[in-house]
């Protein structure tokens, strides 16, 4: 099967099984005993916030391989940064959604809780990545740049993480990934939350790929153009 | 529900939908800029004299 057949069946088995999780977390899940219907957010909220820690764990990794001398390459570089733009959409989307949930729950749509504000932080953190990666012509010099600026701003992911932990915040707890291993929840919620996280998952990988294609593509027509340019003068010379 | 549930939602498949669109669109665009052309080659070599 050719590379783009690949990542067509990525992105079916990605935008089914959302809409699959949809169905679930929206009609056939019940409420919850306290949280009535606002429960249905879990299905998506922390799925999204998932992925958003996993685009920057690959975009670290991937920063890490382009520093790395025997692994130096600017595919790598590319990665990273693909990796970063998925992350600051699925971070906005774990920030909007929290905020929508946080409303009817705690009478607020925003507050300075370390949850929350290390979210904000973390997506500022990533921004700011993305927009160094316009500052530089030189393509070096932004590759060395931006991989180093991505590494410190992976610190923020643990401690978004432990935020809940380390600091008494209004954000519930973990409800799966907690100190004990203990979910929280169970039956057919469960199994809807983690269909959820495995749907975001592969729009994240699909994400990515495309992402990635398009810098990639982007990267040779630079390429060749200054090729051409080269050729040109040499010609005229 | 309550509305609010709704909105989570609608915020998104409203944010991932609109994303995965640029993409789409982003690299069909990109695929007609550097897919060459059968026989179009840039940089035709010269033929022996």
């Amino acid at each position: 099967m050719s590379r783009d057949r690949w990542v067509a069946l990525i992105g079916a088995i990605a935008f089914s099984t959302v809409a699959v999780t949809y169905v679930m977390g929206l009609w056939i899940t019940p409420p919850d005993v306290f949280q009535g219907n606002l429960v249905r957010l879990i299905y998506v909220h922390p799925a999204v916030a998932w992925v958003a820690y996993l685009a920057y764990g690959v975009t670290s990794l991937s920063s890490l391989a382009y520093l790395w001398k025997k692994t130096r390459n600017y595919r790598w570089d590319l990665l990273a940064a693909a990796s970063a733009e998925v992350g600051v959409v699925f971070t906005a989307l774990t920030l909007i959604t929290g905020s929508i949930w946080g409303r009817p729950t705690w009478g607020v749509w925003w507050t300075w809780d370390a949850r929350l504000t290390t979210t904000a932080l973390l997506l500022v953190l990533y921004l700011g990545y993305l927009a160094l990666r316009r500052v530089s012509e030189d393509r070096e010099q932004r590759a060395k740049r931006s991989a180093v600026a991505a590494l410190i701003a992976f610190i923020d992911v643990p401690i978004v993480h432990q935020s809940v932990v380390w600091w008494k915040t209004l954000h519930q707890s973990a409800t799966v990934f907690n100190a004990d291993l203990n979910p929280k929840i169970h039956g057919e919620m469960a199994w809807t939350l983690l269909l959820g996280f495995l749907s975001f998952t592969f729009v994240y990988l699909w994400m990515v790929i495309k992402r990635y294609d398009i810098a990639n593509a982007q990267f040779n027509m630079e390429n060749q153009s200054v090729e051409r340019a080269i050729k040109e003068r040499v010609g005229t010379a | 529900m309550n509305g609010f549930v709704e909105a989570g939602y609608a915020a998104v498949a409203a944010g991932l939908g609109s994303y995965s669109i640029w993409l789409t669109a982003k690299s069909k665009k990109l695929r007609t800029v550097v897919v060459p052309v059968k026989g179009d080659d840039i940089n035709p070599r010269k033929e022996p004299d």
